[in-house]
């Protein structure tokens, strides 16, 4: 029915104009509910983007942990590289052949020792260096590796990468804990805030109720109302977040330009998504729920 | 079109406001509700709007025992029922017009109906002039006449005022009851509850008397009763 579908239109115009006309109208109780919005949006994601980088840190520093198989005198080394290749996680191998060991050994050492008449025969093992893919995978990558046929032993960097592990896990609880209870307290300060615009309106609701609109659209003004505060503080946030962020790392690369930092902007657009998500969503939920008050204390049940 | 059947209404206070009122108005009846002050009169109102829901009995509106509406159904209802209330309960951040188009907008009329219904409404009361003012640039007369415009510009059949002139002195009074007979003139409903003993007495309609949440008297053409504070 064409007159059904006018008469939604309608009613959207009037709750967009409503909104709009409703931040505007109640000015400064919008600008505090825009402030703490921001405020906890930042906080939100500077943590957030603090752990995101210690974790990427973490994980380049793992990444050059490399496994160092050494070949059995009788083994096959080209068919032992092909082999770890094979294995999951596993992200390259190189060879060092016996004789390259040796000759970069002895270029090392030239200027101490005098290898010539010391040892005519070559003592090292052909050595297959194993990167792996996640820096997680060392530890159980390595034992598959020395459970090969033809492995002589091993090596890599067993404690670093316990301490490693430690860290990213510590990382990842922290954000996770922390995040959380800031997503918390940010629903509960700006629903509060809210809350206080929605006291303001409660002859608004009281009339819309009065004249017979339903409870379903009453809650849309208030809601876009919501969203509109969460879109503000993200952008506000945004704003702060998206410089600071391209200082900060500026800086971190001066400092250790041998981290790979995850500096494109796709991790920030995502981070901004995210932020803006919350945000709205946490705008709309302040809103539902004061509104839900006001109408549940005036519909006579 | 108003039946009131058995209706008792106790507060969860436990203040039993109405005790098995039994009532009926007709369609395009004109109505006084009088009583002493904490008679029930304003609980009566408010059962019929559905502000409140009785506690026994039914109440009748159209045919439909309105007690039983879903929250779903409610708006139907308020959109066939308007009412005027003794403190306006006008918005007084929109001007005049928007605060009558409000009742208007929120149902998805078309614009051009809206400027049609709300200058008609404000014509109907005398403030054609005054569209453009705030509420708190108005005297309480006018404020009132903005509160009937508003509850009249969906054109309800039924009309329900709470003391619509307790604030106003006797000229402006007479003004609102002269807009009342005229909207009822029309085929509306009208249930005035009113203390203003020289309106009842000299427009000669009837009148519900209550006391202590009973009906003690219903005339046909009365007046105000005597001994009724
Ligand atoms: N929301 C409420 N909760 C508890 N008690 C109430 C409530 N509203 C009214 N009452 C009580 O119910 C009784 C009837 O009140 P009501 O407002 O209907 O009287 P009224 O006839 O309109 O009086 P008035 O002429 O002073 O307006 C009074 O005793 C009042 O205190
Ligand atoms: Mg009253």
């Amino acid at each position: 029915m064409p007159n059904r579908v006018l008469t939604f239109w309608r009613q959207a115009g009037f709750v967009a104009e409503e909104a709009v006309a409703s931040v505007t109208r109640s000015g400064w109780m919008s600008g505090i509910v825009v402030i703490t919005m921001t405020v906890s949006l930042l906080i939100l994601g500077g943590i957030w983007q603090l752990s995101d980088d210690l974790y990427a840190l973490t994980r380049a520093v793992g990444a050059k942990v490399e496994i160092m198989a050494f070949v059995a005198q009788d083994g096959d080394t080209a068919q032992l590289a092909s082999a770890i290749d094979e294995l999951p996680g596993v992200a390259s191998t190189q060879i060092i052949t016996k004789d390259q060991a040796w000759q970069q050994l002895q270029q090392e050492m030239k200027s101490q020792v005098d290898f010539s008449g010391l040892l005519q025969d070559n003592p090292l093992p052909d050595t297959i260096r194993v990167k792996v893919q996640d820096p997680a995978d060392v530890a159980p990558v390595a034992d598959k590796i020395q459970a090969l046929p033809g492995v002589e032993g091993i090596n890599y960097g067993h404690d670093l990468l316990a301490k490693l592990e430690q860290i990213m896990a510590f990382v990842q609880m922290a954000g996770l804990l922390v995040v959380g209870a800031l997503m918390v307290a940010t629903l509960a300060v700006t629903g509060n805030t809210i809350r206080l615009t929605v006291q303001a309106r409660r002859r608004e609701i009281e009339i819309m109720q009065l004249v017979g609109a339903s409870a379903g659209f009453i809650h849309w003004p208030f809601l876009l109302e919501g969203m509109i505060f969460g879109l503000m503080g993200t952008l506000l946030a945004s704003g702060l977040l998206v410089p600071w962020r391209s200082f900060l790392l500026i800086r971190l690369q001066e400092l250790f330009p041998f981290v790979p930092i995850d500096a494109d902007g796709l991790a920030m657009v995502r981070l901004l998504s995210y932020l803006l998500l919350v945000g709205m969503g946490v705008g709309a939920l302040g809103s539902l729920f004061s509104v839900r008050r006001h109408l549940v204390a005036a519909s006579g049940q | 079109m108003i039946r009131l059947k058995q209706v008792s209404k106790i507060y969860p206070s436990g203040v039993r406001a109405l005790v098995s009122l039994n009532l009926e108005i007709g369609p395009s009846e004109f109505v006084f509700l009088v009583g002493p002050s904490g008679a029930g009169k304003s609980t009566m109102l408010k059962l019929l709007y559905r502000s409140e829901i009785p506690t026994a009995g039914q109440v009748l509106v159209g045919g439909v025992d309105i007690g039983k509406l879903s929250i779903r159904q409610l708006p139907g209802l308020r959109q066939r029922i308007g009412v005027v209330f003794q403190d306006y309960k006008l918005l007084p951040q929109r001007t005049v017009s928007e605060n009558v188009a409000f009742a208007l907008k929120v149902l998805g009329t078309s614009r051009r109906e809206i400027d049609r219904r709300t200058h008609s409404a404000l014509d109907l009361v005398g403030l054609r002039e005054q569209a453009d003012l705030m509420p708190g640039q108005l005297s309480g007369g006018q404020q009132q006449r903005v509160c009937l415009a508003r509850a009249i510009v969906n054109t309800p059949p039924v009309l329900l005022c709470d003391e619509p002139t307790g604030n106003l002195d006797p000229e402006t009074s007479w003004d609102i009851m002269r807009l009342l007979t005229r909207i009822n003139q029309h085929g509306t409903t009208i249930v005035v509850a009113t203390h203003n003993k020289m309106i009842v007495d000299s427009m000669r309609r009837r009148v519900v008397t209550i006391d202590g949440g009973r009906l003690i008297l219903d005339q046909p053409r009365g007046g105000y009763p005597v001994g009724v504070g």
